[in-house]
């Protein structure tokens, strides 16, 4: 019997917060800015907050616009954590955040508001029979306590040497994405009860060595070569601008030179004689004359000041500078000489009345507009090479599949969550995603997946094709011999 | 409500009114028109008039330019300026412009009199209007210096324009002084 394909819509229905404390851990900052757009999702190191510092927090980057808001409210939120990081300190803090959360919104719903814990561990890493009585108490604790929160708590285990934990920091990152969809419901529903459970996943790409090849190599030219060597383009798309004021300052300054013969001025400022009539004698260093001029150039350079704007810079930035150019700004930005660069080259206008003002002040609006726009520059760094490591990582899996069929034909096999010696995972729930080339021909070719019966198509997983998460639970922490057998799992 | 709305004119003075909501410290002080009306003269305190004490604040001089600030600590929260007359009967201003070929060929005289000679006014009152709006500001510290009530000013202006294209345009202030007239 065929799998049958459905359609999924994959418009974003819910605010995702990421917790990450696990030190050195990149790849979920990569999978998430991979799968998420800017403004989807925050993805914040540490979690110290308590409850009202995470409001206000939330609150502060919703008012930024570095959060856009979901009209339906929802919330989902994820800790990644050491399992031995867990204790009950940590737990109180996580329900306080849970019941601070609900200012945000009324629940209509418990899953309105939903967490996800993930406990990082691999086998054999916590010997001390003490320390696992302690952390079996506080996991029982989790699935019991407060059941008015909705929450389910995840295990990630790896066993052996070399342990890695891809394919289960994918499924994570997979299910979060479904997670925040509007129809997440149809696909996974969340149930009531909190077992500790396991992910896993896989996933086919047919062009995914020579994706991954261009990947690196895009981040080795970025971290690499200059595009914009002595910042040239970013020096004219700011000293052209403000050449462009001092022209339109001094046509102003003219016209208001002439306007000065309209202003009314005593007849004793008139001298002559009687044959040959009066006039104006009115010294332009007259101190009523400067400071209707001075009054005039403030209102003018105001005006100027106002009209110009600098908005390409923030493209340039984001766009074009690679790592060497940002770095270089930085440093000239720092001691002085950008700003030279931009203004001082015209020494002989800078002389005239006004003038040096008005560039200056155009100059620091300039200058805000880059640190506005400015990336964190070391952080973007870490960023990409963790990216890096990623593709390089991906490599890896690129030759595993001959082809499609091949593909489904064996992921159901090869999917599956971490085997614990003596130990049945129960409840394992399959999500097959398809995308692409073989969403597009899956009438045609009547593909089906092994042990498949439903699988969605899901345009939003890119550059992935098809992926396959599986989702099992390990023990039930509710359960009279969760403690035992909790036991045998790490 | 406003700061000015609060203020009722008496026969002796003001009453202030007290502000709706906020402490609030009122002062207030005389100017005359010659006085920069940017600047702020020396002041005085204000009691908030109330119910129990009917608080009123004496005016000495029969016609003075008041102005009252109100201030929440340090910070000046609410100006305002009026005129204040104990006769009602307003002063009266005439100017008239017109071409003088002897201060030039495109030249216009203007003549400003007024009937308080003793009173010389900043230039910030008064300025000139063309028919396109534009206002040009006079190039004087004071109009009527030598206190003679009447004082003359020149402009030259574009060939083509005459006398109807401009007139004179007075503050607010200085309009509830003086019923002006051309």
């Amino acid at each position: 019997m065929p799998t049958e394909l459905r359609n999924y819509s994959t418009s974003q229905d819910a605010t995702m917060i990421f917790f990450d404390m696990v030190r050195d851990s990149e790849s979920f900052e990569v999978y998430l800015s991979d799968l998420f757009d800017e403004g989807q999702y925050i993805y914040q190191r540490g979690a110290g907050m308590g409850g009202q510092e995470l409001f206000h927090f939330l609150s502060e980057k919703l008012a930024n616009g570095d959060l856009m808001p979901v009209p339906s409210g929802r919330i989902l939120c994820c800790f990644h954590m050491m399992l031995q990081d867990l204790t009950d300190e940590w737990v109180d803090r996580f329900f306080e955040k849970a019941y601070e959360l609900r200012r945000f919104a009324p629940l209509t719903n418990l899953f309105d508001q939903h967490y996800m814990i993930l406990l990082r561990n691999s086998a054999g890493f916590i010997q001390d029979d003490a320390e696992k009585t302690r952390i079996n108490r506080l996991l029982i604790r989790l699935g019991t306590e407060s059941p008015d929160v909705s929450h389910q708590v995840y295990l990630m285990r790896t066993a052996g040497f070399g342990a890695d934990f891809m394919s289960q920091e994918k499924a994570v990152a997979y299910m979060l994405h479904l997670l925040t969809r509007q129809a997440y419901s149809s696909v996974i529903p969340l149930k009531y009860g909190i077992p500790l459970r396991m992910l896993d996943s896989g996933d086919y790409y047919a062009a995914r060595a020579e994706n991954c090849h261009q990947n690196i190599e895009a981040i080795d030219s970025w971290q690499n070569s200059e595009t914009d060597p002595g910042l040239a383009q970013l020096i004219d798309l700011i000293r052209v601008p403000i050449q462009g004021s001092g022209g339109k300052m001094e046509d102003e300054l003219r016209a208001f030179r002439r306007r000065t013969a309209r202003c009314p001025v005593s007849v004793n400022n008139y001298e002559g004689n009687f044959f040959r009539g009066y006039h104006r004698v009115l010294s332009p260093n007259h101190p009523i004359l400067q400071q209707i001029q001075d009054e005039y150039v403030g209102e003018i350079m105001g005006r100027l000041v106002e009209e110009t704007n600098f908005s390409e810079i923030k493209a340039l930035l984001r766009d074009e500078y690679h790592y060497p150019d940002l770095k270089k700004l930085v440093e000239r930005l720092s001691d002085g000489s950008f700003k030279a660069a931009c203004i001082n080259t015209e020494g002989q206008q800078r002389k005239e009345e006004g003038k040096a003002a008005l560039f200056e002040r155009l100059y620091e609006k300039a200058e805000a507009e880059i640190r506005k726009a400015m990336p964190d520059v070391d952080g973007l760094l870490r960023k990409k090479l963790a990216a890096k490591r990623k593709y390089t990582r991906e490599l890896i899996l690129a030759g595993k599949y001959q082809n499609i069929e091949d593909c489904f034909e064996r992921i159901d096999h090869e999917v599956e969550p971490e085997q614990i010696a003596g130990h049945f995972a129960l409840n394992v729930s399959t999500t097959a995603l398809v995308s692409g080339e073989p969403a597009s021909n899956w009438l045609i070719r009547n593909y089906s997946i092994n042990g498949v019966m439903t699988a969605y198509r899901y345009p939003a997983i890119r550059p992935c094709e098809i992926v396959m998460i599986k989702e099992s639970d390990i023990v039930d922490l509710a359960a009279a011999g969760a403690e035992t057998e909790l036991g045998i799992i790490y | 409500m406003d700061l000015l709305s609060r203020i009722h004119v008496t026969d002796r003075g003001f009453k202030l009114m007290p502000p709706e909501a906020g402490d609030r410290k009122a002062y207030y002080g005389l100017f005359t028109l010659k006085d920069d009306p940017n600047a702020v003269p020396s002041l005085s305190g204000v009691q908030y008039w109330d119910l129990k004490n009917g608080f009123e604040e004496d005016i000495k001089k029969p016609e003075s330019f008041v102005y009252v600030e109100e201030r929440v600590g340090d910070q000046v929260v609410d100006t305002c300026r009026f005129y204040y007359a104990k006769n009602k009967r307003k002063g009266s201003l005439t100017y008239k412009i017109e071409k003088k070929r002897k201060y030039g060929s495109d030249a216009f005289l203007i003549t400003i009199t007024w009937n308080s000679p003793a009173e010389a006014i900043h230039r910030t009152y008064v300025s000139l209007m063309d028919n396109k709006k534009n206002k040009y500001p006079f190039i004087t510290n004071l109009i009527g210096q030598d206190l003679s009530g009447e004082d003359q000013f020149v402009f030259h202006a574009p060939e083509g324009d005459t006398e109807d294209d401009y007139r004179l345009v007075f503050s607010d202030l200085l309009k509830q002084k003086y019923v002006i007239t051309e």
